[in-house]
């Protein structure tokens, strides 16, 4: 492990301050179960690490105004654990075994940029917005799918952060993946999809492009010509031909463009079902802030 | 004196009496007639306790005054002339204590040991590698069975001792086994039904928890070893000889050992590495392998390429079985995998030629049942095929070509547990279309196994009687966490009727007697009856003290059970504390050395699997729901642990058949997934129900009756999986491991082809 300057700040406006001055080369640290393992391995070259662990107020989950508000540092066990969209549900189930579930966070899997994000495609499917923050110019809103740009790669800018994400409230949603096993495996091809209050669909699939890849022209001719049988094989042809998925030891290119289909038709035949996908009923109050 | 004695041989429903000339000084066996208070009954593992709580201190956990950590410097290229190794730079780095280089002139796989440094911490070592410059002048390599296996491959020997090619061969072929009995072409031709397949199988990671691991202490001439092995003994005089010192003045430790599977027979080059570091330093070196190494360089189980070819007549005989098999293990090692077609099934006409290919990769090692589930693998499917081509159930089909009874009765049972008759398909993918979406399919299939040891006439046990009643059992050998331990102190609580938690056991440790490494399934059956022995010759002493203390006749019965010895009729007796307090000295130590066999009802363990599987026929995606191991071993001694052999062999196996795969950069020539991270091994919710239906097969080859469990219960299930998926789906998959791709290319394969 190489040294690195390690910063904790106590406020949101002093981590800013931080990052302002450090810019690309201060490392935002949330769960760790990216930046630490990449460091310890080698792969990530860490200057300066930013702590955000004592930093009031960045987590905590509420409803506001037709959205779920979840903070940056709000972790995968809390959604769990609350009564949040289907979608994000079962993927906040899915990331890794417990341990890294109490550990790892939104905004960490969000800045970490990976094609492989399970929560990162059912935000997408499920139109949500993130807020970043810098401190020379405040606050800006963007929708999800608009941050990433490549694996490890957003258009979050050095002085900014992630401190919200806006999840519009009323959506039906789903999401499936498939692993190598059944529990801490990384994504060997995952997707998620939902239908708005006014029919809208939105769909979105991991591990098949450079980035989350939401598949607009989709969801264009669905919006057009709605859930019917004909309408979803074409989207799942649409779905099978927008990816671009390489071949790696969890799987091959083949496999994860036919999944890309396979799993675009298998969500929308059950979004179209007259049964409202059930989310889990919250286990406690306590994360909302 | 040899003896002749009656023994009641076989398993319930099937016994026989047999006749069994005893070699001088050896009890009687254990026969289906015997009446025994501490074995057949569960016994929680003596070391349990201190294995989860923590206390149980392993290779890894060995500290001693001044010690030393090493590391390994590893080769960077899959093939290369190694033209110098400079270490002037480590050398000088503060805190190397010592370099040892190895004569390496040529490289042959990424990973291969070069040199190793000693150094104050792992940290300094670490930071001392990095500063080893290694000149190499690189050759072309070779990491794929196929590729290595082409005329025009590099010759992964070369400029060393190995092949060599013959005009438009492969250099990297070795013919490594043929075996053939009756006339095959003979047994083709009169064939009405033929199957011939190809079938392949991946290279699998041994993934012991403890990675390879040992401290070398080297003082004055003698060295205290600790090391994770499964073979003690061998260490010691690997150890013996590096440091060119008598066998006796090494001693060597391993009271715990967190899994060997087969890839922890000797010290290793690291090892040796670390005892000649020792003596260099003069100080305790420790030479802890990590993940990633132990994932490259100590071991697999090599892939294989199986063409099979059976035939069988009108009635569904089995009339000629033939394979020809290629496979790697890397620069060294045996790939065979016909033994399964070999040695099952009752055919006049078979060959089996097996060959080694030689690929720039790490070294094959033993893996539990080597070549067997792979062989397996292959042989199920086909018979299957054969099975149904001739119209025969499957379970029929194996029953009438194999006169085996235990065998046999083990797939009336296993049929029984998992509802053959009324559960199977008739017609392969022809099931309910279960799930949401009528996406899934279940099916059933069956697989044979089959293991051959009943153990050998090597190594002894002691028993120490002391006089507060005390008793140990001591052995040199290891428990690599087969719960050896636990069943020496049994077989010895059986003999002096006492509770096997009043009986201290000794294991691991060189200065006790010779015991042979765990290899083979053979620990148990070799190790058992020489505890038996030792424990036998301690009671014919207490015997002979107790009748004189109780005042009866020289030939008086006396009953040990419950920690007292009394007369037949219960009308006199002592406690076994009390008695042992009569003993003429103040330990009595009594040996027991491991006899030849005796007569065997049966040489072999059979064991049959049967799985039900549930397959999402648009993704892909198996899930097994239950296996059911019907598994005999001899006389199963403490079905405790036994079962916990067979749950850990299933999962093994059923890992083996659907996830772990190791892979080659064909560009690079390294692993490229040499961790547990991208080597995926079956976790916890990937378990299906196992139902264990242990056979009780009362042998006779010695005295306990126990045969090997550690192996057999591997061998049927991959091929029981397989068989379930076509039943479950209609089209087979010929390759391991069952991904999702392989699958759905199935399915698309049979309905192009239309079905088989």
């Amino acid at each position: 492990m190489t040294d690195t300057l390690y910063y904790q700040p106590k406020s949101v406006d002093e981590a800013l301050q931080i990052k302002a001055e450090l810019g690309a080369e201060g490392t935002f640290l949330a769960g760790g179960t990216d930046v630490v393992v990449g460091i310890r391995k080698g792969k990530l070259k860490v200057a300066r690490t930013i702590d955000l662990s004592q930093v009031p107020g960045l987590d905590g989950i509420r409803r506001h105004d037709g959205f779920l508000e979840i903070g940056a540092m709000t972790t995968h066990k809390a959604l769990e654990q609350h009564d949040v969209p289907a979608a994000l549900a079962q993927s906040c189930e899915t990331v890794g075994g417990p341990q890294i579930r109490y550990l790892g966070t939104v905004g960490g899997q969000i800045g970490t940029a990976s094609p492989a994000g399970d929560v990162s495609v059912a935000l997408i499917a499920l139109k949500a917005d993130v807020e970043l923050r810098s401190a020379a110019r405040g606050t800006r809103r963007l929708p999800l799918d608009e941050v990433f740009v490549g694996p490890g790669k957003t258009v979050i800018a050095d002085d900014e952060m992630v401190t919200r994400v806006f999840v519009p409230l009323g959506r039906r949603s789903d999401f499936y993946k498939i692993g190598k096993r059944d529990a801490v495996a990384i994504s060997l091809v995952m997707a998620a999809a939902s239908v708005g209050p006014a029919g809208d669909v939105a769909i979105a699939i991991g591990c098949v492009a450079p980035v989350p890849l939401r598949i607009k022209r989709a969801e264009a001719l669905l919006d057009a010509r709605g859930l019917s049988d004909e309408a979803v094989d074409e989207a799942a042809t649409i779905a099978r031909e927008d990816c671009s998925p390489i071949s790696d030891h969890r799987g091959g290119a083949d496999y994860r463009r036919a999944m890309a289909g396979t799993l675009t038709k298998r969500l929308l035949s059950r979004l179209r079902e007259v049964t409202p996908v059930k989310a889990k009923p919250a286990e406690s109050s306590a994360e909302v802030a | 004196m040899a003896k002749r004695v009656k023994a009641k041989l076989g398993f319930p429903g099937h016994i026989e009496s047999v006749e069994i000339e005893l070699p001088p000084g050896e009890p009687a066996p254990w026969d289906a007639d015997s009446k025994l208070a501490v074995i057949g009954k569960d016994a929680t593992r003596h070391d349990a306790l201190a294995k989860v709580t923590g206390k149980a201190r392993y290779t890894t956990d060995i500290k001693r005054p001044g010690m030393l950590y090493a590391r390994v410097l590893r080769a960077a290229h899959a093939a290369a002339e190694v033209q110098q190794i400079d270490v002037a730079k480590a050398k000088k780095l503060a805190g190397v204590k010592g370099v040892v280089v190895l004569p390496v002139r040529n490289a042959r796989f990424v990973g291969q040991p070069l040199a190793a440094i000693a150094a104050t911490s792992e940290d300094v070592a670490a930071r001392a590698l990095a500063l080893c410059k290694v000149s190499y002048k690189t050759r072309p390599f070779v990491v794929q069975l196929d590729d290595a296996m082409k005329a025009a491959a590099p010759a992964v020997h070369a400029g060393g001792a190995g092949a060599s090619a013959g005009a438009g061969k492969s250099a990297n072929i070795r013919k490594s086994k043929s075996r053939r009995r009756g006339d095959v072409a003979k047994g083709l031709r009169a064939a009405k039904h033929k199957v011939e397949a190809t079938f392949r199988t991946q290279v699998v990671l041994h993934s012991s928890l403890e990675p390879h691991g040992i401290v070398v202490d080297y003082k004055d001439g003698k060295a205290d070893v600790w090391c994770s092995t499964q073979a003690t003994f061998a260490v010691r005089d690997e150890i013996a000889k590096a440091l060119e010192i008598p066998v006796a003045r090494v001693r060597v430790h391993a009271e715990y050992v967190g899994g060997g599977f087969g890839s922890k027979f000797h010290a290793g080059t690291h090892g040796l590495l670390a005892a000649k570091l020792s003596r260099q330093t003069g100080a305790p070196v420790r030479l802890c392998l990590d993940r990633e190494e132990e994932q490259t360089a100590t071991g697999n189980r090599p892939d294989s390429l199986q063409r099979l070819t059976l035939g069988a007549d009108a009635r569904g005989q089995l009339s000629a079985m033939k394979t020809v098999s290629y496979g790697t293990g890397g620069i060294a090692g045996g790939a065979g995998t016909a033994s399964p077609l070999y040695n099952l099934y009752d055919c006049k006409s078979k060959a089996a030629v097996e060959h080694d290919v030689y690929t720039n990769a790490g070294p094959a090692a033993p893996f539990r049942a080597p070549g067997h589930p792979q062989g397996a693998f292959a042989l199920e499917q086909a018979i299957d095929m054969l099975a149904e081509r001739a119209g025969v159930d499957p379970i029929a089909f194996r029953i009438n070509n194999d006169k085996n009874p235990v065998r046999q009765a083990e797939l009336r049972r296993g049929a029984e547990r998992i509802g053959w008759d009324a559960r199977r398909n008739k017609k392969a993918g022809g099931g309910a279309k279960l799930g949401a979406h009528g996406e899934l399919r279940r099916g059933i299939g069956v697989a044979n196994g089959l293991w051959y040891n009943t153990g050998r006439a090597r190594g002894e046990i002691h028993v120490k009687l002391h006089h507060d009643g005390m008793v140990e059992v001591i052995s040199g050998g290891q428990d690599i966490g087969t719960g050896a331990r636990t069943l020496l102190a049994m077989v010895v609580a059986e003999e002096l009727g006492l509770s096997p938690s009043a009986i201290r056991t000794h294991i691991g440790d060189t200065s006790g007697p010779y015991a042979p490494g765990s290899g083979g399934s053979t620990t148990t059956p070799t190790m058992s009856p020489a505890a038996r022995k030792a424990g036998y010759r301690a009671r014919l002493r207490l015997e002979a003290l107790a009748r004189k203390v109780l005042g009866l006749g020289d030939d008086a019965a006396l009953v040990f059970a419950d920690g007292k010895v009394q007369s037949k009729d219960g009308g006199k007796q002592i406690s076994f504390k009390k008695l042992c307090a009569r003993l003429p000295e103040q330990t009595m130590t009594f040996s027991g050395p491991r006899a030849p066999n005796y007569k065997a009802y049966r040489e072999t363990t059979a064991g049959v699997q049967l799985a039900e599987v549930e397959v999402d026929i648009e993704t892909g995606v198996v899930r097994v729901v239950k296996i059911v191991a019907v598994q005999d071993a001899g006389r199963l001694l403490n079905p405790l642990t036994a079962r916990s052999q067979v749950n850990g062999a299933v999962l093994q196996g059923m890992s083996m058949a659907l996830f772990e795969e190791r892979v080659m950069d064909s560009q690079q020539g390294h692993v490229t997934n040499a961790n547990l991270e991208q080597y995926k091994i079956a976790g916890a919710v990937d378990v299906p129900e196992i139902d264990v239906q242990l056979f009780d097969v009362y042998n006779g080859s010695n005295s306990t009756g126990a045969l090997g469990l550690g192996e057999p219960p591997i061998v049927a299930t991959p091929g029981a999986i397989a068989n379930a998926v076509y039943n479950a789906i209609g089209a087979r998959v010929m390759a391991l491991p069952i991904t999702p791709a392989r699958v759905l290319a199935a399915l698309a394969a049979a309905k192009k082809g239309g079905a088989r």
